[in-house]
């Protein structure tokens, strides 16, 4: 929203102040509020975009009022008897002289790890992978070697195998060593019967 | 010395740096605490408070505003606080009403009295405003940069301001007659 020149000035009209004015008077007491009320956007507004009304409050803000003239300053009071508050220098305090002694005993042991007992080793920066090799031959196997197979007669003849139906059944038994009750097929199927007539 | 050489020698934890900034600045600072809190020793512990917090943070000032404007910042900022923890403490909106010492004259006393008289019946921003303009000389921009506010803003409340102070004046002096 925006505002003429006229209006600007007439928001601005000390009448309209004096009426603040005369409530101050009457109430005789400073408003506890420390924020005075602001000035509307549009009057502020107006300043932005005239020149004219800018250049004329200007003036009127030049000068201070009559009763606050430089003479009635100078019989404010100028005296201050507050003490200057020094600082403290850096190392006077104890949080200072703290802080210096943690940092030197940090530093120290710092120095002592990196010159004593050296960089640890998870300290370590990580380089950059390298690729080995790995093999899975034993030593006399290396690339090269001849293969050696296990002769004939050296065949463990004790692993044996046999095919039952569908499945393999395997023995490490030496057939040589194993024995049996049963002589035959014939005495087996004997058994049975033997058993199966009670 | 100028402020450059100031701050410059107070960055680097030197008293007499330290000094300089409070003779320069002391009583300005002094100046807006008192006529804001109207009593002496509340306004002496704002600017105790303004001059520590400042030399604490002198580091930080990068000299992109005036000292005095900085310090002028501070020190609002310290008022409005000193004069919350007296409310609070003393479970009253009201300040004192503390009339200030000094082995003045009989004149100045009175012009002492008018003065403050009328500038402690404005509110407080308006008080403020008034000082940092024709007391303490600094611009409306300066003036917005401390409050937090915009220049055209500060123009604004300072003529209305001039308005209050120039309406109770005559008034005051129609009282004392």
């Amino acid at each position: 929203m925006t505002i003429s020149c006229a209006e600007f000035r007439r928001r601005l009209d000390p009448a309209l102040t004096m009426r603040e004015v005369g409530r101050l008077r009457q109430d005789g007491a400073v408003q506890a509020d420390p924020t005075a009320p602001e000035p509307d956007a549009a009057t502020l507004g107006h300043l932005d975009i005239c020149p004219d009304c800018l250049g004329w409050l200007d003036r009127e803000i030049a000068a201070p009022p009559a009763g606050l003239q430089p003479a009635f300053w100078e019989a404010l009071p100028v005296s201050v008897d507050a003490r200057m508050p020094v600082p403290p220098a850096p190392g006077t305090t104890l949080f200072h002289r703290l802080s210096l002694l943690l940092t030197g005993v940090a530093a120290a042991f710092a120095l002592y790890l990196i010159t004593v007992r050296g960089i640890p080793q998870h300290a370590r920066p990580i380089s950059s992978p390298v690729a080995e090799t790995l093999s899975f031959l034993l030593p006399e196997e290396r690339p090269g070697t001849p293969y050696s197979f296990l002769e004939p007669e050296q065949e463990l003849s004790f692993v044996t195998s046999s095919d039952v139906d569908d499945s393999q059944s395997w023995t490490f038994l030496d057939q040589d060593a194993s024995f049996s009750f049963i002589e035959d097929e014939n005495d087996k199927e004997e058994l049975w019967e033997d058993h199966s007539r009670g | 010395m100028n402020d450059g050489e100031r701050v410059a020698l107070a960055r680097q934890g030197r008293p007499e740096g330290f000094r300089s900034i409070w003779e320069a600045y002391g009583r300005y600072i002094f100046t807006l605490a008192f006529r804001m809190l109207k009593d002496r020793s509340l306004a002496e512990d704002a600017v105790q408070e303004t001059f520590a917090a400042a030399f604490r943070s002198i580091r930080e000032f990068r000299g992109e505003s005036r000292l005095k404007t900085w310090l002028y910042r501070i020190a609002y900022h310290e008022v409005l606080r000193v004069r919350e923890r007296f409310r609070r403490g003393a479970g009253s909106a009201e300040l004192p009403d503390d009339l200030p010492a000094g082995g003045t004259p009989h004149d100045d006393l009175e012009a002492r009295i008018d003065v403050r008289t009328v500038l402690d019946r404005l509110p407080e921003r308006d008080r403020a405003v008034l000082i940092m303009a024709y007391w303490d000389d600094l611009s409306c921009t300066e003036i917005a940069d401390v409050l937090s506010t915009t220049t055209n803003n500060v123009k604004i409340l300072l003529y209305r301001a001039r308005a209050k102070f120039a309406g109770l004046w005559p008034r005051q002096k129609e009282v004392e007659s």
